[in-house]
């Protein structure tokens, strides 16, 4: 016997072509479901014109309102939504209304919070976990939920979104929506960004969608954005040893009151390491603010990656950022 | 491209997911609220049945093995295996070698079998009980003395000798799979040898696990 018994004995346990089969078909059944990575958004043209709009919607109140989603916030935590916060038009689609009630964001982040108002008569009620959940797009490559630039090129982001309770009863639903933009586009350059909903389904626990609200809903959340300060620290000699990998540099580093992005190099590359270090925000009182999240990318010798924080925050409160051993002052 | 790197926050969420893939950029998605909680909140991605089918001819056995290894239980390894494949179909990832792509499998294969305890899992999941009898083939009791034996190891030990053993890896690599030093590895491997010898009997445990 040789070290191949294993292998061979191992090799009987198999599917059939009848498990194959099974396997597929549940595949295909199954095509919505586990994602908890996106590959972000498909390539797609806009199709939709703008729907028509109507003007709604106010900033004014935008760090209350958003209290639905952050919970409490401080004075300050509010002024620096109010800050970032724009006016957005609604939109009208086969008698259903969208209406954006707030509206803020920076380079990396967008949130929205979105009332969506079905026709009269209509019933949106709260299914509950077991029973099913609102999505914003169906499964199919045109019920998707995009954002293109004003050539009609798609913008890659992905979203997560947050039902905020709602009468049961009733024909509103509404929704915080935020967007990472996931290829280091400007979210709020100014320039034309059309996010397109195209409607609202229930998605069963068994991953059927079933269409409520169909249509065509967009919000050009880029023209309607403005520049935002961050700052980019120099960063420039800022290293921390690692243990496997050596020396890690810091490339790059920017910081907005909504999150954090980083660079980092490692001077000793080894097969399936990536090497890293603790990040926060240090600030007056000592206190760390950590990423709540985030999305990366990497290669052989460098990583990439940007979050949000968990609530918006004060910098001009922050004094350092604390990256492993490193602290950068930022003052 | 890599997993996500978890929040660039702490040593831990770092060393937790070893890297094993190329460099294009990865998302995570984050649901907060109950309702949100399905797994795709993030957009679908539509595939073809022949992409499917193409999928399952080349993984679905691979991730049964690792799965039945991981779980010991035909039933669940056929569960982790749908889960895999249907992230396999789902994933943007794209690999600049095929044995970059089977480490990736084999990793979202560990972590879905470590995820199988969660119960909220199997409530996603699109079952395949009806087909369940009939989907798999294992070898009879007695048929396969040395999968027995291996299958008959201690949790760590087990996994170990598999992967180094039936995928071939090394070590190191092993060690980056499993999310642990080299150093325990070896001793994993050393132990489970010693084991597998007693079982097996003398030389026959011996050859069948050389190096």
């Amino acid at each position: 016997m040789d070290k191949n018994a294993f292998q061979t004995e191992m090799n009987r346990v198999a599917f059939t072509p009848a498990g194959r089969e099974a396997l597929t078909e549940a595949l295909m059944k199954g095509k919505a479901a586990p994602a908890r990575r996106s590959g972000g958004w498909a390539r797609r043209s806009l199709a939709a014109a703008l729907a028509a709009v109507v003007l709604a919607g106010s900033a004014l109140a935008a760090g209350t309102l958003w209290e639905r989603y952050f919970g409490r916030l401080d004075e300050t935590q509010q002024e620096i939504i109010e800050t970032l916060s724009r006016e957005l038009p609604a939109a009208e689609s086969n008698g259903t209304t969208m209406t954006p009630l707030a509206a803020f964001g920076d380079q990396d982040f967008y949130y929205l919070m979105l009332e969506i108002r079905a026709p009269e008569g209509t019933v949106l009620p709260d299914y509950g976990e077991d029973e099913g959940y609102y999505q914003l797009f169906g499964d199919t490559l045109e019920e998707r939920f995009t954002l293109t630039d004003s050539a009609g090129q798609d913008v890659l982001c992905t979203l997560d979104y947050t039902w905020l309770n709602d009468d049961p009863t009733d024909n509103v639903l509404t929704a915080a929506i935020r967007l990472w933009s996931l290829e280091g586009t400007d979210l709020c350059d100014g320039a034309d960004k059309i996010l397109h909903i195209p409607g609202l389904w229930v998605q069963s626990p068994d991953k059927i969608y079933t269409p409520v609200l169909t249509g065509g809903w967009d919000f050009n959340i880029g023209a309607h954005s403005g520049g935002v300060e961050s700052l980019t620290p120099d960063v420039a000699g800022v290293t921390v040893e690692d243990a496997d990998c050596g020396t890690m540099t810091m490339e790059y580093l920017r910081l907005s009151p909504l999150g954090m992005r980083i660079r980092h190099s490692w001077s000793e590359p080894k097969e399936g390491i990536y090497p890293g270090a603790a990040l926060s925000v240090v600030m007056e009182d000592g206190s760390e603010v950590f990423l709540k999240d985030t999305v990366g990318s990497g290669g052989e010798n460098w990583n990439e990656e940007f979050g949000p924080f968990e609530v918006p925050v004060d910098l001009g409160k922050a004094v350092a950022v604390r990256w492993g051993t490193a602290e950068i002052p930022l003052r | 491209m890599r997993p996500p790197t978890g929040p660039a926050t702490g040593a831990v969420a770092e060393k937790s997911f070893p890297i094993l893939t190329d460099r294009i950029p990865l998302i995570r998605f984050i649901s907060r609220t109950a309702r949100s909680k399905g797994d795709d909140t993030t957009k679908p991605i539509t595939y073809t049945r022949q992409e499917a089918e193409a999928l399952v001819e080349r993984w679905a056995d691979t991730v049964l093995r690792v799965a039945y290894t991981w779980t010991g239980n035909p039933q669940d390894a056929q569960d982790v295996c749908q889960t895999v494949l249907l992230k396999l179909l789902t994933c943007p990832e794209r690999f600049p070698d095929p044995e970059r792509r089977r480490a990736w499998v084999l990793r979202v294969t560990i972590n879905c079998c470590k995820d199988l305890k969660k119960s909220a899992w199997a409530r996603k999941r699109v079952s395949l009980e009806a087909a369940a009898d009939a989907a798999v083939t294992m070898p009879e009791a007695g048929e396969s003395p040395v999968l027995e034996a291996v299958l008959a190891l201690p949790e760590k030990y087990r996994q170990a000798v598999y992967l180094r053993y039936y995928e071939e890896y090394g070590v190191d690599e092993i060690a980056a799979l499993l999310g642990c030093r080299p150093a325990q590895v070896s001793t994993w491997l050393y132990r489970g040898k010693a084991k597998l010898r007693t079982m097996l009997g003398g030389s026959y445990g011996q050859e069948c696990f050389s190096d």
